[in-house]
């Protein structure tokens, strides 16, 4: 799967650029503000439907311009589809596949799937169980739409369980309404657990795989899943069991519960667990660990994205060859280049190019590079 | 001077822009209307909202809307007395009415049970419908509240109530629309619909 143009209209600080992209490889060099990042933020858009910079659709308006438009030409072996997003000022956007209009997202994700590594994924193994919980919704969302409503409806349940906790620290407790909450809650929460350390369970294999390759060692990485349970409980364990053993959990931090006004048992607590050689990479690994198992972690979900739906998505690493060695960076080019159309930014136009093709950005115009 | 319409005109804007939907614009083409048009129909829809405030209330005994103490639902001898549906809204009855399947009774709660909202049990018409059962004619309750967490809470929440009384709970079904495509049902219902297959 490749995307062979992309067009953009009034897009941040393009005003009107048809880039014409390489299938293998496309390095994208240019002084820091320039526009690199937003070409990146373009391609991811029209990927999955929203920027990874978390901004507002308004804010990607070029500045002045009251409508922005985006136009993608995607190839799946010999079928082609072109998508397009346009947004106006009056908050209306409209999505085409193939000129047709579309109405919801999700027929418009997996036509084109990216996976993007930006430097604050770098951070992903050291950061907070918050971050890791986000980068595994993002991925499963994109692999798996209808996860959407088991997330949605968890998070709704959560908040009205925890404002019926909150309340009854000054009204007092009705047992009997809670444990309706409780029994809503666990079986919506059972289903995200499967789901979950079903996904974690592919993926850890991929990573590891990737991570030998990488670091050429024999360190192992492997991924687990932490919840109240036990990994291999929450394996073995059907849907009704593991809601059994969540509500018993419950029952146990009820008191507490109580007191702080908060649900403390749940997906929404749990973390992904990242270990090299059987330590948390979390507490014990150095600098270069942890940044090389976020690499790993990231091109498994390419490998996963593949072994899904039959396609490799493309790879958008914004910013963070700078931060590999050169090892490191001639590694993912050799892992990646060939099978995955992959797209790098680069603040040094010198860098060598191997095959594909490099283009320069200058205040929001882009010119293909002549030559290695 | 600037300009301004009548107080009466104004008045009667700002108390159509109060109705759900009715945005100032809308409120404005509304009361024109109703200036414009013939005394008799203007009267009329003053005369049908002053009727309906004084004559509708909850029926005695199943809480749906009516003009009289019980509700003709209630009073019908024809229906199965032993079946009680029990929905959120007035409009949910009108719904279920439309099947020709459902022949039983009806208990509405006006609401379902909503922390956040600040709606529980003693906001909505539990302790009525309790009532209600203890008398013991009715042996099955279906719950037909909407298939969103507030509605499933309810729906769970009633069923501790009311199965200690040895009365049979139901919950409907989810599932994929009937006469349509299965294209046209969306991942989630569908993935519902899969985890309540029947056997054939």
């Amino acid at each position: 799967m490749a995307i062979k143009y992309l067009l953009l209209r009034q897009f941040r600080n393009y005003l009107e650029e048809k880039i014409e992209w390489h299938p293998d490889l496309n390095i994208i060099c240019g002084a820091n503000a320039q526009g690199k990042s937003n070409l990146v933020e373009a391609l991811c858009y029209i990927s999955c439907g929203s920027s990874y910079r978390e901004a507002k659709d308004q804010e990607m308006l070029g500045f002045g311009q009251d409508f922005f438009y985006l136009e993608g030409l995607v190839e799946k072996g010999s079928l082609k589809r072109t998508l397009s997003v346009g947004f106006g000022a009056d908050k209306k956007k409209l999505w085409r596949l193939d000129g047709q209009p579309q109405k919801k997202l999700s027929q418009i994700l997996g036509v084109w799937h990216t996976v993007l590594f930006s430097p604050e994924d770098l951070q992903l193994v050291k950061s907070g169980p918050a971050n890791r919980r986000r980068f595994l919704n993002r991925e499963m969302l994109q692999l798996y739409p209808e996860y959407y409503l088991s997330l949605n409806q968890y998070q709704q349940a959560l908040s009205q369980r925890n404002e019926l906790l909150r309340q009854s620290r000054n009204f007092g407790i009705d047992k009997e309404l809670l444990r309706a909450w409780d029994d809503n809650l666990t079986t919506l929460a059972a289903d995200i657990f499967k789901k979950r350390q079903k996904v974690i369970a592919r993926l850890s294999p991929l990573a590891d795989q990737l991570h030998r390759q990488i670091t050429q060692s024999e360190e192992t990485l492997n991924l687990g899943y932490e919840s109240f349970l036990p990994e291999e409980k929450i394996a073995a364990m059907s849907q009704a069991e593991i809601k059994a053993a969540m509500l018993a959990e419950l029952e146990t931090k009820r008191r507490e519960e109580m007191a702080r006004g908060l649900t403390l048992v749940g997906p929404h607590r749990d973390d992904l667990l990242i270990n090299i050689n059987g330590f948390a990479a979390r507490q014990f690994g150095s600098q270069g660990q942890q940044r090389t198992a976020a690499l790993a972690l990231k091109l498994a979900e390419v490998e996963l994205v593949f072994e899904e739906t039959g396609f490799w998505p493309g790879l958008l690493l914004d910013d963070v060859m700078s931060e590999l060695d050169t090892k490191r960076q001639k590694q993912v080019l050799e892992l990646m280049v060939g099978k995955v159309q992959t797209f790098i930014t680069h603040t040094n136009p010198e860098i060598k190019l191997v095959c594909g093709r490099k283009f320069l950005v200058e205040s929001g115009k882009v010119r293909p590079l002549k030559g290695a | 001077m600037v300009y301004y319409y009548p107080e009466s005109m104004e008045n009667l804007i700002q108390q159509l822009t109060r109705l759900p939907g009715i945005g100032p614009k809308t409120a404005q083409r509304l009361a024109f209307h109703l200036l414009s048009t013939n005394e008799v129909d203007a009267f009329g829809l003053a005369q049908a909202i002053a009727t309906v405030r004084k004559k509708v209330k909850r029926c005695a005994v199943c809480a749906n809307l009516t003009d009289e103490e019980i509700c003709p639902v209630c009073r019908d001898n024809n229906r199965d007395r032993q079946l009680l549906c029990v929905v959120e809204q007035p409009k949910d009855v009108l719904m279920m009415e439309k099947t020709r399947e459902y022949r039983g009774l009806y208990h509405v709660l006006h609401g379902a049970i909503s922390p956040m909202e600040g709606v529980g049990p003693n906001q909505l018409t539990v302790g009525l419908l309790l009532e209600r059962l203890k008398q013991g004619e009715i042996t099955e309750v279906v719950m037909v509240t909407n298939p969103n967490v507030e509605g499933e809470a309810t729906a769970l929440y009633l069923a501790s109530q009311i199965k200690p009384m040895g009365i049979k709970v139901t919950r409907i079904a989810h599932g994929v629309p009937v006469g349509g495509d299965l294209e046209y049902a969306d991942e989630a219902t569908l993935a519902k619909a899969y985890a309540g297959r029947n056997e054939l």
